[in-house]
């Protein structure tokens, strides 16, 4: 059984002091490595960055917060980092030490009026599940089973100086520089603040429902408002296995597809029909149950899309196989993606970029049908995003991007990877609802 | 007896100084600077203050050890409590605490900042909480056994010693709901409890004993 963990690190200076323990426990790392290749010339880079993965999650484990959070997110990046670092990363995303029963009866009693135990039968007294910024508790009334997630203590005063160390650790210890950090660095910010709003995902929550309820194969939580607060949601329990430990159990091909789909018209709807969508999709955030339909769990991340991002977006797709048209090069100047005034040079590189990657990257979204699984896909994706990120003539472009593009990127990664490790073949044809057409037309 | 506070029958007479103190303090912004003041306040006879407090200072000194006994006994009384590890039972203590603290915060803040300087206070008051036995508080296993023959309770005193400490943060404490002291009340008893594992002091224990023993020898200069 896991110990408890009846701590956050909150002030900085003890946080700092973690992190940097950290940085000390790799830098050990490297040196028995090293010490290992002088003896052994077999000895590979992987059982290095193993070491140094346990190290970084436990300590971002332990922190909490900013840092796991951060942990989840890159641990959406699978590929970008070393399959080490992603193994350990990926614990994140439905492990971590909860904190004590007597604080959870406490915030419950502020919260709701009462203890726990006083309104549920058979409350849990440790955490079933425990994340970046709350944990989970179950409990029943009068038959039906509820999910109980709280939130931990100063959490939300706690995630800015988080974020802010973890920024320079996390560009050391993973290898990458603080520019291709510093997007997810504040992106983890935003919605981290957001996430601790318990108030605004209830809402968050009832929004997407309302919209997708009639999706096929798809079902939500119902929200009990009454037992909910500033620091707790209750909700109602879905039973069934998390997406990755689903995955684990071997499910028929069928059922992978099937689940993939549901996934894919779930973010397709929202997208194109709500503009309003649940920006998390890692593994810990979906439920399969036993009738094989997808659940979904967490409405803290949800990004709004906002209509002139969205018009020129639908631009971009619609003329996306028409490179050198005008509606085309109108879309990515609009999205902040493309510079006319910016020199020839510049402009040419850019488009010849640009170009290359959305080939690359749209695919499934031009296609009647997609196969994730197919992992030359992803590989070459990878390899080119790698050989670009080594381009220095790509760096201090004039056009950076819409801000938009840090959710809505992370999403559709997320939705990929998610779909990846489903190995899902699906129907990919719903990228243009029918009415939004006409409506373009 | 003190007639400006509202008499209830049977109540202990403690009780009554104790709430009549508030009222000076909340009345006057400041603690009484002497007893005199205080029954002038009160308007009670010296020899019913006698008849339970020795001075000013004992009357002070059982109103913040009121606040230990009140949630001591919330946690006793509390039929979940028997089931608690002592861990959960200090922390759940502790909640207690901070939750009786919160009904008086302003007259703490006010007697707290006034006895800040007053070593004499604090001095007097640590001895006695040091002396209290709260059963919530106290100490489990095997280690206490062995500390027992020595008079000493090192576990027991750190965790008095602890809950004070709260206090204060909590006085102190700007954040949200207060959730700061909530994160310090798990954090600090993770880390009291850790280094007071038994198995650490009992390590303590058998270091000194081994070191006592050889006092005459290795650690001898002569």
């Amino acid at each position: 059984m896991k110990k408890e963990q009846k701590r956050i690190s909150v002030s900085k200076l003890a946080r700092a002091g973690k992190l940097a323990n950290t940085g000390a426990k790799v830098g050990a790392n490297y040196m028995k490595h090293y010490a290992k290749r002088l003896v052994s010339k077999d000895t590979d880079r992987s059982s290095l960055d193993e070491a140094n993965a346990k190290d970084v999650y436990e300590a971002f484990s332990e922190l909490k917060g900013g840092p796991l959070k951060m942990a989840q997110m890159l641990s959406l990046g699978e590929q970008l980092l070393p399959k080490s670092y992603t193994e350990q990363f990926a614990q994140a995303q439905n492990r971590v030490t909860p904190l004590s029963y007597p604080l959870i009866r406490r915030t419950f009693k502020k919260e709701v009026g009462q203890y726990p135990e006083e309104v549920f039968e058979g409350f849990s007294t440790s955490a079933v599940n425990a994340a970046s910024i709350g944990q989970v508790h179950k409990g029943s009334i009068n038959g039906t089973s509820y999910a109980i997630k709280l939130q931990y203590p100063g959490v939300a005063d706690s995630l800015k100086s988080d974020i802010r160390l973890v920024a320079p650790f996390a560009t050391r210890m993973l290898g990458i520089s603080k520019a291709e950090v510093q997007p997810y660095i504040d992106e983890v910010e935003h919605k981290l603040l957001e996430e601790t709003d318990y108030v605004q995902e209830l809402s968050s929550a009832e929004r997407i429902i309302e919209g997708c309820q009639h999706l096929s194969g798809t079902v939500f939580p119902q929200f009990k408002p009454e037992l909910s607060g500033k620091r707790i949601i209750t909700m109602t329990w879905i039973e069934g296995q998390g997406l990755k430990d689903w995955i684990d159990s071997n499910p028929s091909q069928e059922a992978k597809n099937s689940i993939g789909q549901r996934l894919w018209d779930f973010y397709q709807h929202q997208i194109h029909q709500l503009r309003f969508m649940h920006a998390d999709p890692h593994p810990g955030n979906f439920i399969i149950t036993p009738h094989d339909e997808l659940g979904v769990i967490d409405f803290g991340c949800i990004k709004e899309i906002p209509d002139d991002f969205y018009r020129s977006y639908l631009k971009l797709l619609q003329h996306g196989q028409d490179l050198n048209s005008k509606e085309f090069m109108d879309a990515l100047i609009e999205l902040g993606l493309y510079d006319d005034s910016a020199p020839k040079k510049e402009r040419e590189l850019v488009l010849g970029v640009f170009r290359e990657m959305f080939t690359l990257v749209g695919k499934p979204l031009f296609s009647e049908r997609f196969d994730f699984g197919q992992d030359d896909f992803f590989a070459s994706i990878y390899e080119r995003g790698e050989a670009l990120s080594k381009n220095s003539e790509l760096r201090g472009l004039s056009a950076q991007g819409s801000k938009h593009f840090i959710y809505f990127n992370r999403t559709f990664f997320g939705l990929y990877q998610l779909l990846n490790q489903l190995d899902a073949e699906i129907d990919t044809s719903n990228v243009f609802p029918r009415e939004v057409l006409r409506k373009s037309a | 007896m003190a007639k400006k506070s509202n008499k209830k029958k049977n109540q202990d007479p403690r009780l009554e100084f104790v709430d009549l103190y508030k009222q000076f303090v909340y009345t006057h912004g400041a603690c009484p600077a002497n007893l005199k003041e205080f029954m002038s306040f009160g308007d009670f006879a010296f020899g019913d203050f006698k008849a339970v407090f020795d001075s000013l200072e004992a009357l002070e000194v059982a109103t913040m050890l009121l606040y230990f006994k009140r949630a001591n006994d919330a946690v006793l009384a509390d039929e979940h409590s028997a089931a608690l590890s002592p861990k959960e039972r200090h922390l759940t203590f502790c909640y207690v605490l901070v939750e009786l603290v919160g009904e008086d915060e302003i007259f703490l803040q006010q007697f707290l900042q006034d006895k800040k300087q007053d070593g004499s206070y604090v001095k007097q008051f640590l001895h006695v909480l040091n002396k209290q036995s709260f059963e919530v508080l106290r100490s489990d296993g095997r280690f206490s056994e062995q500390f027992e023959k020595l008079k000493i309770n090192p576990k027991k005193s750190a965790l008095t010693n602890h809950a004070l400490g709260m206090i204060y943060f909590y006085l102190r404490d700007k954040s949200a709901d207060k959730q700061d002291t909530d994160a310090f009340i798990e954090k600090s008893t993770d880390l009291l409890f850790r280094l007071t594992d038994t198995s650490t002091l009992m390590s303590m224990f058998d270091l000194g004993k081994f070191m006592a023993s050889r006092k005459e020898t290795v650690f001898s200069w002569d």
